[in-house]
């Protein structure tokens, strides 16, 4: 067994060395990885879900500072799109732990479906998640003597950076190197690593692989429908179906066959999914419930699809709010709200309540003053955690000061962030069950930051 | 053949010609089903999607 720890921690470093996909696919990688590295002796069943906003969602309308002197200078910085704050009085959080100075916090308006999840003690927040290399000071950042990640500010390679712990180019993400460590320990290691849209470099593991389905199809795989009927004639579909599965010895004709032979015999397994339909109805019009549902049902199937540990990746776009933060960015909370809290009812209904973690996370966060109607890329964000297993009613980490190039943001109320990406993925990976050795691996800026600071206090014990 | 620009072995070919060959060639319907049939076929061959 030490033996393949150690070759498998090799096999990580030297496919995080070659770097050779997309943007996504680091996230996902690393989501790969920790599905499988959680499987390895893995009791009991443990999902964590990523929910991924794309486009750098606009943290200053996600979770709007409500105190009296801070939401003036809200309302100072961000004058045509801040909420009037009698529209935030009804979501106003009220934590089991006040924050200091008299801070509160109200879930923006289109999160209401939220708000009795958070005081259901089902939900919590994180104040200020950003990609950093290591814990990084205002002044730090200022005299240029800090360790940075790359690219701040790019859509893609911050992308990948929160999903990967790299730039765009990245090949494993982390949810893709906690799949490697649990891979084997599913009895069917193909379903270890899930995304319901599209690549993301998060899923993608050294050896997992991310799988990907169509929430929109039945049983959420699209068939090949010649290898049952092709214009009429059972030889010719025969002879499609033989033909795009058969073995070969060119390498890229070889692999082509190889990943064929693999959906189609995934596809099969996944018929299972018919016997497990969702016990609520999701909203309609949302593609990001339309996701998660799938998620859901491929959770339900658990036992017959033989897993234990496993990474799904949902996502949805549009946040890249330059304009329109007050018109467009309230009916993207409330579908990811909607989605939410159908997907946390469903669970429920399958009594996996405190079996699976939904978190959040985006590009980055964006800037607090306006830029007319919109802000403009960020750094730092608030984010999500919802399950039965998260130590939910609470806000996590430092409320940052509300201003323009005050002690918490770099200017323009871009946050620096007070909690790292890493430590954020190593609190969700402790959960699920990989070893603060593992950890160390899935999340490579993790040793840059204190023991003691590693595991943000928000899940808990596995 | 020409799709494939010649790489398409002649066992693949025998293979395809043969599974063709069954479609009824007695009707207008089934000689365009050959023509489908066989378009379809040689794009979903390993060794045309393959550059080499």
């Amino acid at each position: 067994m030490n033996n393949g720890k150690a070759s498998r921690r090799e096999f990580l470093k030297r496919a995080g060395a070659l770097s050779l996909s997309g943007v996504a696919a680091p996230f996902a990688l690393n989501l790969a990885a920790l599905g499988e590295a959680a499987a390895a002796n893995a009791t009991g069943y443990k999902a964590l879900v990523c929910v991924f906003l794309y486009g750098g969602n606009d943290y200053a309308n996600t979770l709007v500072t409500y105190d009296k002197p801070t939401y003036d200078m809200y309302a100072v910085e961000r004058p045509a799109i801040a909420y009037a704050r009698n529209l935030l009085t009804p979501s106003v959080l009220v934590p089991h732990h006040a924050l200091p100075d008299g801070r509160q916090y109200a879930l923006a308006p289109g999160l209401q479906p939220l708000l009795g999840r958070f005081q259901d003690g089902k939900l919590a927040a994180l104040l200020n998640v950003g990609t950093l290399i290591e814990p990084t000071t205002k002044d730090q950042y200022s005299r240029g003597v800090a360790r940075l990640p790359k690219k701040l500010f790019s859509h893609n390679d911050q992308q990948a950076t929160f999903q990967s712990d790299g730039p765009e180019g990245n090949v494993t993400g982390w949810g893709g190197r906690m799949g490697d460590l649990y891979a084997a320990g599913n009895g069917n290691s193909i379903f270890t690593c899930i995304g319901m849209s599209g690549n993301a470099v998060f899923l993608s593991g050294s050896n997992a692989i991310a799988y990907q389905m169509a929430p929109a199809a039945p049983n959420g795989t699209v068939p090949i429908n010649g290898i049952t009927s092709l214009f009429g004639s059972p030889a010719c579909s025969t002879a499609l179906k033989e033909m795009i599965t058969a073995k070969s010895t060119n390498l890229f004709e070889a692999s082509y066959t190889a990943i064929v032979r693999r959906a189609l015999t995934a596809e099969a397994q996944l018929g299972v999914l018919s016997n497990h339909q969702n016990h609520v109805v999701f909203p309609g019009n949302n593609d990001l419930a339309a996701q998660l549902s799938m998620v859901a049902r491929v959770i339900a199937a658990r036992n017959e699809l033989q897993t234990k540990r496993q990474v799904f990746f949902v996502s949805m776009g549009g946040f890249d709010t330059h304009d329109g933060v007050l018109t467009d960015h309230p009916v993207l909370l409330a579908k990811v709200a909607d989605a939410m809290a159908a997907f946390q009812t469903e669970l429920a209904a399958l009594r996996v309540e405190d079996q699976v973690t939904t978190f959040t996370g985006s590009d980055f966060g964006r800037t607090l003053n306006s830029d007319g109607d919109g802000s403009d890329h960020g750094w730092g964000s608030m984010h999500f955690v919802m399950g039965g297993a998260v130590k939910g009613c609470e806000l996590y980490g430092k409320a940052p000061v509300m201003a323009n190039d005050g002690p918490d943001d770099t200017g323009r109320g871009r946050l620096l962030p007070t909690m790292s990406v890493d430590q954020y993925g190593a609190t969700l990976g402790k959960w699920f069950g990989v070893s603060n050795t593992e950890l160390l691996d899935v999340f490579p800026n993790l040793r840059n930051f204190d023991v003691s600071q590693r595991d943000l206090g928000f899940m808990k014990p596995g | 053949m020409v799709l494939a620009a010649g790489q398409l072995s002649a066992e693949t070919i025998s293979r395809l010609a043969a599974a063709i060959k069954t479609i009824d060639v007695s009707t207008p319907e089934g000689r365009n089903n050959r023509i489908y049939a066989a378009v379809t076929l040689v794009m979903a061959a390993p060794e045309y999607l393959i550059q080499k």
